[in-house]
């Protein structure tokens, strides 16, 4: 294991102003079922670190999972050719740490102490289960666990040590069906830091009849409809176009938004807030990655854009506080504005009642290709979709190879009603169901 | 590097509970991004990726783990603790490691880890400036430089034990116009599994000036208006329609497991005659190119289609034990990170006889899909979709005003039977190919080529 002490010793000697240390200790299983038999068992068990620096005014990075204290020259030799690299006039920030944290709720990790039997007994039952409910379930597609538990230690020249653990499970499963000819499959997952929540008969009831539900369906006519975003289909879009909130997007004006604070920009029906600390997420921050406090915040607020997501550099260039939003994609990433626990406002009407409200429209209960048919620098969408055509305020038959287009800023203008029922993905991006009064829709 | 006589003891670990096959996986790996944006360099960074794969096969059952502690008292913990999940009785081993040389195909003359910054950055200056001053509406150029320099070496309990040395490097142009509140995008990337003497070879202002040329195309460009019609997919990028609305089905982490619509269909017909496919892990310096897979079996050429009948599917060491088939040397991984599976290398369409200017002309109303953006698919319902970047109607057999915003969506089973022309202008794009054995670099290619029917998705309506 590196002495981090030794490494903050030789980076000051050799001109770096100020370093910082960022170690994830990660540790996971994974367990794949397939017809009865374990297809999948994958262990882990990982330490890699970020560093960053400041050098001749501009700020170094560098990963590494070679942890052996002969590596330190490498890594800082590689930190001052990186921040010699750099032009930009936004400079990052090595902080001293907030005056305080907020009180996060102690994670539950008696999970990973479950013998891994019991997990594949779990997968086994669900799997039984699934294909028990319908004798058109032929197979599933996934049936899979998954546990991770990460401890983050942030370490660096300005005083700052401070650590956090974080941890969660999840179940996904993913059922194909068949009649006839046609086969269709859907999947759903069920995350928790509580093995004891996972509900296997419900969670299969869903996925057995949206399979099943979408036997034989066949597009529409192409034309505009009303549109019913199912939640987690609707966190889905969401969770695509989240860059457009972000302060390094402003930088790079590569988001509609800018320069638009304070203005109405959608629909006043919709809020939406970014809160690392909520309690309805699987996980909650007290700090983010550059150890700046989290904190809950309205970043839409009654369709009025309130404030953008930073972390330290982008507040700094925008002149601006930090939000907290300092997070890092992946260890080997930079500290870029990421939102966590991101969600849509929940309102009060609830799904039935939406499909109630519907004289001819659609139902959306899956869309794919959302890194492709959606632009976040434009705001447009052409999404391919699934889910069910309503006629008379009724489900009247399964919908599939439809694309439903708009633009999102425009499709926000247009939201009728807000779902009574949000759901977090396991994205951390969350949403109640959605009514759209009208979208494009082209089919036949 | 670990010794030889560790190797096996860490390998014998592996099989004590009656595995019956064994293999370690390490990785060394230097990676270097730069981006130039807003004129200034806004990232440069470093990533050491460093561990080790563990694999224990018993018949068509697998577990894997990995770790960064590669000592051999690090790797043998890792060994006995994924043992522990066989319970089998134990197989009597005879096997003597031998070093094999691997051939290099995919020479490098300028090593990333011999170019400064400096340099580099002078290749992303090229692209920027040439990109910003094509139009005044041009708001916003991103260019990147990614590079990848990863040792490999693979050991198992075949004895085999052979390394090898993967250079990818990528140069990425996003360019952003905008004009009136609206804003569109383009982008493309020069890459190869080669040094920097590709970008020496390439005219790096032409290829700026032709995504900043699609951008202000698309800027100016119409909504497209769904309905069904006859679509002409142009070369290069086009062939991610291959990739994703077949290749994926026909590798074995599907077909294997019976869940994939070509499972079962060798020697069927699932393409119409004029389509012939291969994947081609073997073209010297190609992008998705290595000289072994990540099983350490020497890459080949693989025909998938030929005159539209199915001849191969693309297999991998485990997945060919539940088939009763021969390896296909297709088996890859992002990482040490990822146990290996049945992928893709470079996969394309082969040329057909006509011009691209014959296929036009042949085409009274259509969308002409000149780059084509990413896409996914179901592989158990073969459901498609497909992002067109810039898109062009035909009318009268010529090509009129530029369309944007189209979505092409179908299916796998059938899309294929539906090309009725195919052009005689093979080009190959880049792409990164996300699945279960995660990120890899991966080439898509095809002559421009002509579907007859397909349902294009898109936001403009009948006004």
């Amino acid at each position: 294991m590196m002495n981090y002490e030794l490494l903050i010793k030789k980076a000051k000697e050799k001109n770096i102003t100020e370093v910082e240390i960022y170690s994830q200790h990660r540790q996971g299983l994974d367990i794949s079922l397939f017809n009865g038999k374990v297809d999948k068992y994958v262990m882990n068990d990982t330490t890699g670190i970020a560093v960053r620096g400041i050098y001749e005014n501009q700020m170094g990075y560098v990963s590494s999972e070679n942890l052996n204290d002969d590596n330190i020259d490498f890594i800082i030799q590689k930190l001052k050719d990186n921040a010699r690299a750099l032009t930009s006039k936004e400079m990052g920030v090595i902080f001293e740490g907030s005056k305080s944290y907020p009180e996060v709720k102690s994670i539950d990790e008696s999970f990973l102490k479950i013998n891994p039997q019991e997990k594949i007994e779990v997968l086994k039952k669900l799997e039984e289960t699934i294909k028990g409910k319908d004798p058109r379930i032929t197979s599933l597609g996934h049936c899979i666990y998954k546990e991770t538990k990460i401890d983050t230690i942030i370490k660096n020249s300005k005083g700052l040590n401070i650590a956090k653990s974080d941890s969660y499970c999840y179940i996904y499963a993913s059922a194909v069906a068949k009649d006839n000819n046609d086969v269709k499959s859907y999947g759903d997952f069920f995350i928790t830091n509580d093995f004891n929540q996972i509900n296997i008969d419900e969670f299969s009831d869903n996925i057995v009849n949206r399979a099943v539900g979408l036997l034989n369906a066949s597009p529409v006519d192409s034309k505009k409809y009303p549109v019913i975003f199912e939640n987690k289909v609707f966190a889905e879009i969401l969770g695509a176009y989240r860059s457009m909130f972000s302060g390094e997007s402003v930088l790079k004006k590569v988001t509609l938004l800018k320069d638009k604070l304070g203005k109405q920009m959608v629909s006043d029906k919709i809020t939406l807030i970014d809160n690392p600390i909520s309690t309805e997420s699987f996980s909650q921050s007290a700090f983010d990655d550059e150890g700046v406090g989290c904190y809950k915040k309205e970043i839409i607020s009654k369709g009025v854009l309130k404030t953008f997501l930073h972390n330290l550099k982008t507040a700094k260039a925008l002149n601006t506080q930090s939000t907290g939003n300092g997070f890092k994609q992946n260890l080997n990433s930079p500290v870029s504005v990421q939102s966590y626990n991101l969600f849509v406002q929940k309102g009060t009407t609830s799904p039935d009642e939406m499909i109630k409200s519907v004289d001819e429209g659609l139902l959306i209960t899956g869309v794919a290709g959302l890194h492709a048919g959606v632009n976040p620098v434009s705001g447009d969408f052409s999404l391919q979709a699934t889910g069910y055509l309503i006629e008379n305020r009724k489900i009247m038959r399964p919908v599939n190879l439809i694309v439903v287009a708009g633009n999102f800023l425009d499709m926000l203008n247009k939201v009728e009603l807000i779902g009574n029922d949000l759901v977090f993905t396991n994205q951390q991006i969350g949403a109640p169901s959605i009514k759209i009064s009208q979208l494009q829709v082209s089919g036949k | 590097m670990i010794k030889k006589e560790d190797a096996k003891k860490v390998l014998l670990a592996c099989l004590e509970t009656g595995g019956d096959f064994a293999e370690i996986f390490l990785e060394n790996t230097i990676q270097n991004d730069l981006e130039l944006s807003s004129g200034t360099i806004s990232k440069s960074n470093t990533s050491h990726i460093y561990g080790a794969g563990i694999r224990i096969l018993h018949e068509d059952q697998e577990v894997y783990g990995y770790t960064n502690d590669i000592t051999t008292e690090g790797l043998l913990k890792l060994a006995h603790a994924l043992s522990k999940s066989f319970d089998y009785e134990k197989l009597d081993f005879n096997f003597n490691l031998v070093e094999e040389k691997v051939e290099n195909n995919h020479p490098v003359s300028i090593k990333a880890t011999e170019i400064t910054n400096d340099d580099k950055v002078k290749y992303l200056d090229e692209v920027y400036n040439e990109a910003k001053q094509y139009h005044d509406d041009i708001s916003q150029v991103i260019a990147t430089l990614w590079d990848h320099n990863q040792q490999v070496t693979i050991i198992n309990s075949d004895g085999k034990m052979i390394s090898d040395t993967r250079s990818h490097i990528r140069i990425g142009l996003r360019v952003i116009a905008s004009k009136d509140g609206v804003m569109q995008s383009a982008s493309d990337s020069i890459a190869g599994n080669q040094g920097f003497e590709l970008f020496l070879n390439r005219d790096l202002k032409l290829f700026a000036k032709n995504v900043a040329e699609s951008a202000i195309n698309m800027l100016n460009a119409e909504e497209m208006e769904g309905q069904m019609m006859p679509v002409v997919i142009h070369n290069a990028f086009g062939g991610v329609i291959l990739h994703e609305a077949c290749g994926h089905a026909l590798e074995a982490t599907s077909v294997a497991k019976g869940i994939s619509v070509f499972s079962g269909k060798l020697g069927e017909k699932i393409a119409s005659d004029l389509v012939t496919a291969v994947d081609d892990g073997t073209i010297s310096n190609a992008w998705g190119s290595a000289n072994i897979d990540d099983e350490g079996t020497k890459t080949k050429k693989n025909v998938l289609i030929e005159n539209g009948i199915l001849k191969s599917y693309l297999v991998d060491k485990r997945n060919a034990r539940t088939m009763k088939c021969d390896i296909t040397a297709s088996s890859r991984r992002q990482s040490y990170r990822y146990s290996p599976t049945s992928r893709m290398t470079n996969t394309f369409i082969v040329n057909g006889k006509q011009t691209f200017d014959e296929i036009i002309a042949n085409t009274k109303y259509g969308l002409f899909a000149k780059k084509m953006g990413g896409g996914s698919v179901n592989t158990a319902t073969g459901e498609f979709n497909f992002a067109v970047n810039e898109g062009y109607m035909i009318e009268d057999g010529k090509i009129t005003r530029p369309v944007r915003g189209a979505t092409l969506v179908g299916n796998g089973a059938h899309i294929l039977k539906k090309v009725d022309m195919v052009g005689n202008n093979l080009m190959r794009g880049h792409g990164v190919c996300g699945s279960a054995s995660g990120m890899i670099p991966a080439d898509v290619g095809q002559p421009t080529i002509r579907v007859s029917s397909m349902t294009v998705g898109g936001r403009g309506g009948k006004k």
